[in-house]
């Protein structure tokens, strides 16, 4: 079994992608109050994705104050779908073996 | 991390991005609502109060002053996400203003019915924005303004102002507040 992304496997970076998955783009501030992550963390990991090429990062201007919007890029898309392929076939025998445990269960109280 | 901390964090931020699209899409329908009742009343009482035969022109008010709502409202706030939504209600909601203005113009050179088809479009607006943002209340209410319409041919006096209020209010501002207070308090 492959191992999952550790680029991704990390719950402020798997956050943001989760978020950026759902929308067409995000700014930095949306990103900051939906993860409730600090502003330096956030950066850090904004900067990682950024330099593996699974979001791209566009600094613009909203009147005075400076504005960095993130988006999507396809190989994040691509790679957010297979952290979530790696990560369905790793939780599959969890599964099955509860469904089991279940099974076993209602055999006993019967 | 285990990989069920994992799905959590991507149900999470996936509900995060449902209430922003919630979020997002209750303004323009409070603001457009309002602005559309007072100056439906203001046309209504114009029409029994003056008879004066230019009361029409109000309606006019409805897109400045709409707009004026809209920037009044959205100031201090920038849209801080798109989603894939963004684009195509856009998109529907131009289209209709401009079949709807158009509609509006035309109505002073040709005498027809532009209450019942300004009422058809606008629910179907608000049926399709409920569709998208996946929100069936919207749907639900819409069918108000569907019902609405066709009592326009039915009432052919100044009553069919007021219900074409009672239309909008009940397509466009009660679902418009639901969805706040539902935004709110998911939020909470």
């Amino acid at each position: 079994m492959k191992e999952l992304d550790p680029l991704i496997h990390s719950q402020l970076r798997l956050a943001i992608l989760s978020l950026l998955m759902s929308v067409e783009e995000a700014d930095f501030m949306y990103l900051k109050d939906k993860t409730g992550a600090t502003t330096g963390n956030l950066s850090v990991q904004i900067t990682k994705l950024a330099e593996a090429c699974y979001i791209s990062v566009t600094k613009t201007f909203n009147g005075k104050r400076p504005r960095t919007t993130c988006r999507m890029t396809d190989k994040g898309r691509a790679a957010f779908a297979e952290y979530i392929a790696e990560l369905q076939q790793l939780i599959a025998p969890a599964v099955a073996e509860s469904t089991d445990c279940g099974n076993a269960a209602d055999l006993c109280l019967t | 991390m285990r990989p069920d901390e994992s799905l959590d964090i991507i149900a999470r931020m996936m509900a995060q991005t449902r209430r922003s699209v919630l979020g997002g899409a209750y303004l323009p329908l409070l603001v457009w609502g309002w602005v559309t009742v007072a100056v439906g009343m203001a046309v209504y009482f114009s029409v029994v109060l003056t008879a004066d035969p230019r009361h029409y022109l109000l309606w006019f008010l409805i897109p400045p002053l709409g707009l004026a709502g809209m920037r009044l409202f959205r100031r201090g706030r920038h849209v801080a996400v798109r989603t894939a939504l963004t684009a195509p209600l856009h998109s529907i909601w131009w289209m209709l203003t401009a079949v709807l203005l158009s509609f509006s113009v035309t109505s002073y050179f040709v005498s027809f019915n532009v209450l019942f088809f300004v009422l058809l479009l606008l629910a179907i607006g608000c049926y399709v924005t409920g569709a998208l943002v996946k929100y069936p209340f919207l749907q639900y209410s819409s069918v108000a303004g569907f019902v609405l319409s066709a009592s326009m041919w039915l009432v052919t006096d100044e009553r069919r102002i007021l219900l074409f209020v009672a239309a909008i209010f009940a397509m466009m501002i009660i679902p418009a507040y639901k969805m706040k207070k539902d935004f709110n308090h998911e939020r909470a």
